[in-house]
Formats: structure tokens, sequence, C-alpha cells
């Protein structure tokens, strides 16, 4: 311990023969002009004044972020809507387009006679489809109605439309 | 005690928000400040440009100053902070030929003035850390709890900066030598 001071002792002497010059009479004027020039510039902000600048900063920051997190609601929000829960969106169909098809021609006239037929029609064929549903239910039984004479209880499709099933 | 009644007053005109303040921690502060820049920086003009910044950042934390629980902590760190800032900004523009030498000889005769220069260099050759402990311990007189409150750093840590940067320099000034 001895011997690692003098050692030190050693180098510390040598060391002294030089330092690190001070500052001069020059810079301490430029120095403290400057300091002085930036302390009248920046008046020291009033005491009450800070809190009140913290205040309306954290609410700034509040009203952001909260402002945010409801726009990245909303976006998601519509985003998995728009994924097919909600909005169910269908191409419109063109019939001419099916016309290289090889049923076209069959479609063509399934579509045409769909759209003769009236809508006095569909409305009758759907009151009475409701009708032997209703019946059905009332008896319970879910197998499908039978007519008496072998043939199926539902409504033929109005205006020949059955021609192709 | 001396010190504790110059830091006083210091705290007193920046409480009473006078300019005066400035040359308080002037007087308190540059000899020791100075010397930790010139030890930072490696370069005489340099530390004098760095030494402008730290005043000007210290006038504008004044307020911080006031209410800080150790002010001579605050002030190195200011210089710390800015002498970093300041070598990474040389780092990306180009550095001008500047004057390096920061160590005088006691004596101004051409042998001492060339001891001093292999002074310097060997202090160069050491980590930051190491040079800034030595430099106030050896040309400041600061003892290890002196350093280490300024630097905020333990005393332990300071004395083992210093032990470990004096062995360098003996290796470095006895290749000096020989």
């Amino acid at each position: 311990m001895k011997a690692q001071r003098d050692k030190n002792r050693d180098v510390e002497q040598v060391l002294k023969a030089a330092c690190p010059t001070g500052p001069s009479s020059q810079l301490k004027r430029q120095v403290i002009g400057a300091a002085k020039r930036a302390w009248r510039r920046e008046p020291q902000e009033i005491s009450w004044r800070v809190p009140l600048r913290r205040l309306a900063a954290s609410a700034a920051a509040a009203v952001l972020v909260v402002s945010l997190t409801n726009l990245a609601v909303d976006r998601s929000l519509v985003r998995w809507q728009a994924g097919g829960r909600w909005v169910a969106s269908r191409e419109p169909s063109d019939v001419e387009a099916v016309s290289e098809a090889v049923y076209a021609a069959r479609v063509r006239y399934l579509v045409g006679t769909v759209r003769r037929a009236s809508a006095a029609d569909w409305r009758e064929y759907r009151e009475q489809m409701q009708r032997v549903l209703d019946e059905a239910q009332e008896r319970g039984t879910p197998d499908r109605p039978a007519a008496p004479n072998g043939r199926s209880r539902l409504p033929s499709v109005p205006v020949g439309t059955g021609a192709f099933s | 005690m001396k010190k504790r009644s110059a830091d006083d007053a210091i705290r007193a005109a920046l409480a009473r928000d006078d300019p005066a303040a400035v040359e308080l921690i002037w007087d308190r502060y540059v000899g020791d400040l100075f010397a930790f820049l010139q030890a930072m920086l490696r370069c005489r003009q340099d530390a004098e440009d760095v030494l402008q910044m730290v005043f000007v950042k210290i006038v504008r934390k004044r307020r911080h100053l006031a209410g800080a629980r150790r002010l001579d902590a605050y002030v190195y760190q200011i210089a710390r902070n800015e002498a970093s800032r300041f070598l990474k900004q040389r780092g990306k523009r180009a550095v001008e030929a500047r004057d390096g030498s920061w160590l005088s000889p006691a004596e101004a005769d051409n042998v001492r003035r060339e001891w001093a220069e292999h002074l310097q260099h060997a202090l160069e050759r050491l980590p930051d850390g190491q040079r800034e402990v030595i430099v106030l311990k050896i040309y400041r007189e600061k003892t290890f709890k002196e350093i280490a409150r300024m630097l905020d750093l333990s005393a332990n840590t300071v004395a083992s900066r210093y032990r470990y940067g004096m062995e360098r320099l003996r290796i470095l000034l006895k290749d000096a030598k020989s």
C-alpha cells in the first residue's frame, strides 16, 4: 500500500511539471457577457405559470390519447364489419355475361320466365308455402309433408319455372 | 465551508433572479470546470467554446439550478452533457485544425515545454474517466470525496479510476523517458 502510494507520488511529481492553463480575463468577459445576454433574453418563468403549463400540457396529452384511441377503435370496427359479418356485399349478376356458357340458353329462359311471373303470382306462392309450413309445424312432424295422392303438397313454382327443376 | 457559503450566495442570487449570479458561479466553479473541460475535450480552444455553452445553459436552467440538491453536481452534469454534445457534433463535421495543447509547463523553457507535451500525450492516451479524475486530483488538488461529489460517482469508483490511471501513466511515462 505504502509502496503504491510512493510510486503514485513519483508520478504526481512528474505530472506537476505542467498544468492545464486557466481561463483568460478575455474569456471571462466573453462568457459572462454571453450568459447575461441569455439571462435578459429568457426571463425566469413566473412560478405559478409552471404548474399551470404542466396541467395544460397533461390535458392536451390526455385529449390526444383519447382521440387517437377512439380513432383506432372506429377503424378496427369498420374493418371487422367489412370483413363479412355484417356487411354482405354481392356482385351484381348480369345474365348477358353468361351468354358464352354451356347452359346459356337455358339460363336465359329461366330468368325470362321468372321475370314474366307477376308479383301477385309470387305472393300467392309465398302464402301457400307459408300455409304448408304452418300446418307441418302444428302437426309437429319434421318430415316433409306428404299429399294423399303421393305427390308433394308443396305448391308448384308459378308459370312453369319448375320445368328445369 | 467557504464553498458551501459560495453555493448559498449563488442560490440566493438565483432566487432573486439576479444576473450577478453568473459572476458568482464563475468565481466558484470556473477553475475546476475549465480544467475538467480541457481534460475531457483535450483542446484548450474547444474547452473555451464549451465553457461559454455551459454558462448559457446554466442561465437557461437557472430555475432548476436554484432548486438542485447539489449545486456542483448539477453544474458538472451540464458541463459533461455540453462537452459530449460538442464532441458528437465535431465528429459529424469536418474537424478544423485547432491548437490542441492544453497542458502548459510550469516554467517556459524548451525542455520543459517538450516534457509538457509528453505528459499531455500520455494523459490523452488514458480513458476519459481516468483522465478526468487525475486532472482534478493532481491539478485542482481535489480529494476523492470531492471528485465523487462533483462527478456524481462513488468514492471507490473515483479511487480505482485514479489508481488504474496512475499505473498506466507510469508505464507510458517510462516509455517516454527511455
